[in-house]
């Protein structure tokens, strides 16, 4: 595919599609930079070959570049010396979110049609919830690390929170009666 | 419909995967910002994890089974959802929609192309709906599309699967107006005026009383002037009948669909259309004889009911390969008081041979020349000089057919919609209440 293709590909998606694939573009952008705002700064290699995958990753928002870019990401956030627990990881925690959550959106949605306002709210409102999840850990992570605890004990004693907070996420999740109408 | 089944969506393996990775990481690694950084993923990924057990059937929905080219229907979905047993309701599981109208020629949707994507929601069937628009006569399908369906927290796809459509007839679109009087008004009844006296309401003259003349027919005023009595006449009012001969042996020109350029067999089919309905909003009788291509005769009629069945035969037709031979010997069964127009780009010397033959059994013959003005044959791999040479030269043999058939009474016209043809029924309706003129 030429450059002309594929500008004249970008140019046939609607503006929600294009905003929604930019956000997946920046968004592993954005949560490489926290790092590098926690730690120090990033390899030379690191910049393109995440700026690459994230590329690949708008172009095709269902594919498994998607993965790959979030576990970049994610490797050198934990191969980062400096302060473990810095308040950077929230927002990149939210960029990591937005662009796994606006390549789901532009994944369910055809490349051609605008993206539905209820479907976008719903999943505006997911989102927000399940993020609430980032601060929460990270104020959890900081006091039990100021307590003193062994390094190995308070991540699991993180993983089991985050376990019973997604057990209640099951339970919100699971169908109710009344909820849809016409079927 | 092609049979789909629930597969993991990228978003879910996504989010899985490097919601679990970060959660060992963490825990191994003693990294609590990995945690913090995936643990919205893993969030997300727990309640889309559980796979949908039912077993989704979408189908299409057309709302109309006939339309005119331009005009548009809407095509809604159904979704009839089997549920496992002893599981959740199946219609439960799904909760987003998407469809993505087969694009095809001549047809164009709404919304986006007729791609949309919505919710499993109260009133989401009205939602979902997209409006599809047939752009030229024919009988396409309309509503084939691919359907995709979204388990909860969008972490299963089905499908997608091809949704296969409805048939739909599309009649030529065609708006005719005329105030031109049948040239061979014929029968008991009508709307035209006819040559002789009768009981229609156009007056033909006054004359002096006769037996049997009905006394309400009594002119007062003139009887009182004269001192004579005298009586109002006025004209028969008859019916008339009209037999379209359409030209199915090609079609040249391309078709842009009802608001582009239109081929030959447009501008025939939409002049056949337009020539019908007129007919028939008029009384008269319509008959309908295709030639060289395939498809049915209509034998005459009226009435809305006939002008549906003309229509849709109109709508059906396709150019054939039959030769130009068969033509010579047809016999088109045209009657009495039948205005023939024969609708042909008059590339066929058997079309002219067979309105001229029309013309000498003393009907009415008009022939509407349906050639594309300004076409220009593609010349391919050809010389394009030698096929613009041999296209002039085809034009100029075929405006010698048309001057011939003028010459002999059947006049030329080309088709320019309504009004086309007034100016010739004029005269040719002149012609006919000449005396000594005309077999009807």
């Amino acid at each position: 595919m030429t450059a002309v293709d594929a500008l004249a590909r970008v140019d046939a998606w609607p503006a929600s599609h294009r905003v929604l694939r930019l956000v997946v573009l920046a968004g592993p952008l954005v949560a490489l930079a926290c790092s590098v705002v926690a730690s120090e700064p990033a390899r030379w290699w690191v910049w393109p070959l995440v700026a690459l995958l994230a590329v690949g990753w708008a172009a095709a928002p269902g594919s498994g570049v998607g993965g790959l870019t979030l576990a970049a990401v994610v490797v050198r956030w934990a191969q980062a010396d400096g302060d473990a627990l810095h308040v950077a990881v929230v927002p990149a925690a939210a960029a990591l979110l937005a662009a796994h959550v606006a390549a789901l959106l532009c994944a369910t949605a055809p490349p051609g049609a605008a993206l539905d306002r209820r479907v976008a709210r719903l999943w505006a409102g997911r989102a927000a919830g399940v993020l609430v999840a980032a601060p929460v850990l990270w104020l959890l992570a900081g006091a039990l690390r100021d307590g003193g605890r062994p390094d190995a004990l308070w991540p699991a004693a993180l993983a089991v929170v985050l376990v019973l907070v997604a057990g209640a996420a099951v339970l919100l999740a699971a169908p109710r009666d009344g909820v849809r109408g016409d079927w | 419909m092609s049979e789909g089944r629930w597969e993991p969506t990228a978003a879910l393996l996504r989010a899985a995967l490097v919601g679990l990775g970060g959660l060992v990481l963490a825990v191994v690694g003693g990294e609590p910002a990995v945690l913090a950084l995936t643990a919205p993923l893993l969030l997300l990924a727990v309640p889309a994890v559980v796979r949908p057990r039912s077993r989704p059937r979408p189908a299409s929905t057309v709302d109309h089974g006939s339309l005119r080219e331009g005009q548009a229907v809407r095509v809604g979905l159904d979704l009839e959802v089997s549920e496992a047993p002893g599981g959740p309701d199946g219609a439960r599981e799904v909760e987003q929609v998407t469809r993505v109208v087969v694009p095809t020629a001549f047809q164009r949707a709404r919304p986006d192309g007729g791609q949309v994507s919505r919710l499993v929601r109260d009133g989401w069937q009205r939602s979902i709906e997209v409006e599809v628009s047939p752009r030229r006569w024919g009988t396409p399908v309309l509503g084939e599309e691919q359907v995709a369906l979204f388990s909860r927290w969008g972490g299963w796809r089905w499908g997608p699967v091809a949704v296969t459509g409805r048939a739909v007839r599309v009649m030529p679109a065609g708006v005719y107006r005329s105030r031109a009087e049948a040239p061979r008004p014929r029968g008991l009844v009508g709307a035209h005026r006819a040559a002789r006296p009768g009981s229609g309401t156009e007056l033909a003259g006054i004359r002096p009383f006769q037996a049997g003349d009905r006394l309400r027919r009594i002119d007062w005023r003139v009887s009182l002037r004269t001192d004579e009595l005298h009586v109002t006449t006025t004209r028969a009012e008859q019916d008339a009948g009209l037999l379209l001969v359409v030209d199915l042996f090609a079609e040249h020109g391309l078709s842009g669909g009802v608001d582009g350029d239109a081929s030959s067999l447009d501008l025939t089919v939409r002049a056949a259309a337009a020539l019908a309905e007129h007919a028939v909003r008029t009384g008269d009788r319509v008959a309908l004889r295709p030639i060289g291509g395939r498809a049915r005769a209509v034998p005459p009629g009226a009435g809305q009911r006939h002008l549906r069945r003309v229509l849709g035969t109109l709508a059906d037709v396709r150019t054939g390969s039959s030769s130009a031979d068969d033509v010579a010997p047809l016999d088109l069964r045209a009657g009495a008081g039948t205005t023939v127009v024969v609708l042909s780009p008059l590339l066929v010397d058997a079309v002219a041979t067979t309105a001229a033959a029309l013309v000498r059994r003393g009907l009415p013959v008009v022939v509407v020349d349906t050639l594309p003005p300004g076409l220009r044959p593609d010349p391919g791999q050809s010389d394009p000089v030698l096929v613009d040479l041999a296209w002039r030269m085809r034009r100029l043999e075929r405006e010698q057919v048309a001057t011939a058939l003028a010459a002999i009474g059947c006049p030329v016209v080309v088709w320019r919609g309504a009004g086309t043809v007034d100016e010739v029924m004029r005269r040719l309706a002149r012609r006919g209440q000449r005396p000594g003129v005309g077999g009807a």
